[in-house]
């Protein structure tokens, strides 16, 4: 590159960069925008239905009768004991949920297990079970 | 002997992981990560005035859309093509209230004009350029990025990175007239 290219390229360097300068970000617009976001995470907790989490619960109303006749009884109050922090929806979800939809569920995976126990385990090393 | 252990920040992906679980903590920690690179590549593509405006909506969408981030992409990757997008919904929408005026008037009037004219006419200049000339001027000239961390970021060679940038700055100077 010649002399007088280089000076051109910077010269046109400067000019975009002047153009491109933008002051810093205002505390209080990160402030703000940072409330935001927290408010937005927050609407949008409310209508999550996690897999895992339902899959948790229920996991625990096959293996503990207690647990299960008190979800049965009082959604909110049962996964909030054992420690679940479920959204409205997924609260919603258990409000309906009835003894045999529990026992329905449990036999379903019965049959998944013994499925996997007929075709072998695909995730894990059979000498482990 | 004397090695201080720095504690291992977590991983952007781990934290997108814990956002998705609504876990607070890990979007603050992502937002301070990414609120001035975000605000900055944005500033070097819109007129000051709407900085604040388009790096809001960058940020909302990218709460909203978190679910269906998946680890195809790095996460700076997604963030990025989220602030293209949302670039170019900005030029889109001032295009269709007609706000923009292309014609500057004589090239050799350029030098004249005022510092804020000059600022709107760089970026709306750099958004008329290809996207890969575009991101290689931001990296080098707003972000302050060397050769090498621009070859990273964009995956070429260093010597491809340092012939991108000189064709994109001949691109721009196409663009722009006598300077």
């Amino acid at each position: 590159m010649t002399l007088s290219s280089r000076r051109l390229e910077e010269k046109l360097e400067d000019l975009i960069r002047q153009g491109l300068t933008t002051p810093a970000p205002g505390q209080s617009f990160k402030n703000r925008l940072g409330e935001d976001l927290r408010r937005e995470l927050e609407a949008r907790k409310s209508g999550w239905i996690r897999a895992w989490v339902i899959d948790a619960v229920i996991g625990r109303a096959l293996s503990d009768l207690k647990f299960r006749r008190d979800l049965l009884e009082d959604p909110a109050a049962a996964t909030s004991r054992a420690g679940f922090l479920l959204s409205p929806v997924e609260l919603a979800a258990f409000k309906d949920m009835s003894e045999e939809m529990v026992e329905a569920f449990s036999g379903a995976l019965d049959q998944r297990i013994s499925k996997k126990v007929d075709h072998g385990f695909d995730d894990g090393p059979a000498s482990n079970i | 002997m004397g090695q201080i252990l720095k504690p291992k920040l977590p991983s952007d992906e781990a934290l997108v992981a814990r956002v998705k679980e609504g876990d607070e903590t890990a979007l603050n920690t992502l937002y301070e990560r990414y609120m001035e690179k975000v605000y900055f590549r944005i500033g070097g593509q819109v007129p000051r005035q709407d900085v604040e405006d388009v790096t809001q909506e960058v940020f909302l969408a990218l709460v909203r859309s978190l679910t269906t981030f998946r680890a195809a992409c790095s996460f700076s990757t997604w963030v990025n093509s989220l602030i293209n997008k949302k670039v170019a919904d900005y030029y889109r929408r001032k295009y269709s209230r007609k706000e923009v005026n292309w014609g500057y008037g004589e090239q050799g009037q350029r030098h004249h004009q005022p510092a804020r004219e000059k600022e709107v006419m760089v970026k709306e200049i750099l958004h008329r350029l290809p996207k890969h000339y575009r991101e290689v001027i931001l990296e080098r000239l707003a972000e302050g990025m060397s050769f090498k961390e621009v070859a990273d970021s964009m995956d070429y060679s260093l010597e491809a990175a340092k012939s991108l940038y000189r064709r994109a700055l001949d691109a721009f100077r196409k663009e722009w007239g006598e300077i």
